[in-house]
């Protein structure tokens, strides 16, 4: 038995019978009749043999999609593909490629906890994080990782389009973010929540080290380098609400961002002074649009200046009937 | 005739027959590169080992965690072998062990159990830890 290695040999051998009797002229009944009980009995075992193997496939296939769903959940979309549809070994490899980086925390996140139930704490928490994994996931960010509040996403890899795509990808998901943060503030406040949360974000670009780190038995797939601790000083440095990108990120989307002239910065871990650009918006290139905030200062404005001049605008403050807080 | 030892590795199970003990054992994942030329020997000494035995009690154990559709052929072309020897007098039982929350482990055993007539085929739970 098996021994012409095929897991089908013994069925291969009783067709090849049976094909020889059809091919044989004046056979006996008797023989015929043997031979057809023969063939009978094997097609029946081979019947009920498919019908398992059928059911415990569809099982395991089943399983193995449910997994797949499962594993989703904990990587990066893009990490889901990359490990799902690459062939070859995994490995410890790295290699060095350009990417840009984000971080954000919320700010104050450990004092605010302390004075939370575990529940309430965990169900918070997960409503944020749901909410800004969406964004990232919509700007087709690489989720490297959740540190308690604080996120980490990096553009470039592994799906890679062009540096500036990445970088302005990147601040557009800032952007949306804070937006959103708005929103999520109006809702916990709703909740019960008496202390309005925010965030703080810095983006940087650079070049990482990126693949798997660790050992043979775990492994991450994250990145390392100067652009990641840039990025996380930035974010810490940066104020409520506010994004902090580096001067090569500002590089990359200036034409499409509007930033605060940069501001000199010394930063832990970095022996020479940074270059920070605080993000305001986007530049609107079709309608000329520009966003105009500050929450602390009660400005949320929105500019088309296809329309209006900047002197216009002017004018126009001007000669609104209010007395202002400085008299001016 | 010698014992059936074969050790197990990333994608074939330990399989250790105990001709003196009468006892069967194939255990871990199985998705060999080729299934038939791996379990040629399995049948090839299943073979001698019934023509030599007597009426002694022979125990089975099957604990796979893992197999594929090809493994899962062969394993019901071994379970035959041993049905056809138990209906010709042969004292078999078949254990087939599953972990405690391996609901798959469980279906797959009771998947074998219905085709087998006169092999005596234990379902046995095995605790964690």
């Amino acid at each position: 038995m098996q021994k012409d290695h095929s897991i089908f040999s013994k069925e291969e051998e009783v067709l090849n019978i049976a094909e020889s009797i059809l091919h044989q002229k004046d056979i006996q009944l008797e023989v015929l009749l043997k031979e057809y009980k023969g063939l009978f009995k094997n097609y029946k075992k081979l019947l009920r043999q498919t019908k398992t193997v059928t059911r415990v496939s569809d099982n395991q296939q089943r399983n193995l999609s449910e997994i797949l769903d499962r594993m989703g959940r904990y990587v990066s979309y893009q990490l889901f593909k990359k490990i799902t549809h690459e062939k070859g070994k995994v490995e410890i490899k790295t290699q060095r490629k350009k990417l840009t980086v984000f971080f954000s925390d919320l700010k104050d996140f450990s004092y605010t906890s302390s004075h939370m139930e575990g529940e309430a704490l965990s169900e918070f928490l997960n409503s944020y994080l749901e909410i800004m994994t969406q964004i990232v996931i919509k700007w087709g960010g690489t989720l490297d990782k959740y540190m308690g509040d604080a996120i980490m996403v990096f553009f470039g890899d592994p799906e890679f389009t062009s540096d500036e795509e990445h970088a302005l990808g990147c601040v557009k998901m800032a952007i949306e973010m804070r937006e959103k943060m708005k929103d999520l503030r109006r809702k916990w406040y709703d909740l019960g929540y008496q202390e309005p949360l925010h965030f703080r974000m810095g983006i940087a670009t650079g070049y990482c080290t990126v693949g798997n780190f660790g050992s043979s038995e775990r492994m991450d797939y994250t990145i390392i380098g100067t652009p990641v601790n840039l990025a996380s000083r930035l974010e810490t440095a940066a104020d409520a609400d506010e994004v902090f990108i580096s001067h090569e990120t500002w590089s990359y989307v200036k034409d499409k961002v509007i930033c605060e002239p940069p501001e000199k910065l010394h930063l832990k871990g970095f022996h020479h002074q940074i270059l920070a650009h605080k993000v305001l918006g986007l530049r609107d290139e079709k309608y000329k649009t520009v966003t105009i905030e500050d929450e602390e200062k009660g400005v949320d404005m929105k500019i088309d200046f296809s329309k209006v001049s900047k002197k216009e605008l002017i004018t126009m403050i001007d000669n609104l009937d209010i007395e202002t807080a400085s008299g001016d | 005739m010698n014992n059936l030892i074969i050790e197990a590795t990333k994608y074939t199970p330990e399989i250790v027959f105990d001709r003196e003990k009468s006892l069967l054992e194939i255990r871990g994942k199985s998705y060999p590169e080729n299934t038939s030329i791996f379990y040629a020997p399995v049948f090839e000494w299943l073979e001698e080992y019934f023509e030599n035995a007597g009426d002694e009690k022979i125990t089975v154990n099957m604990e796979l965690i893992y197999f594929n559709s090809s493994s899962s052929k062969i394993l019901m072309d071994f379970c035959d072998v041993l049905d056809a020897a138990a209906s010709d007098g042969k004292n078999i039982m078949v254990n087939w062990i599953y972990e405690e929350d391996d609901e798959d482990g469980l279906e797959f055993g009771e998947e074998f159990q219905e085709d087998l007539e006169s092999v005596t085929f234990n379902l046995v739970q095995k605790s964690i830890g």
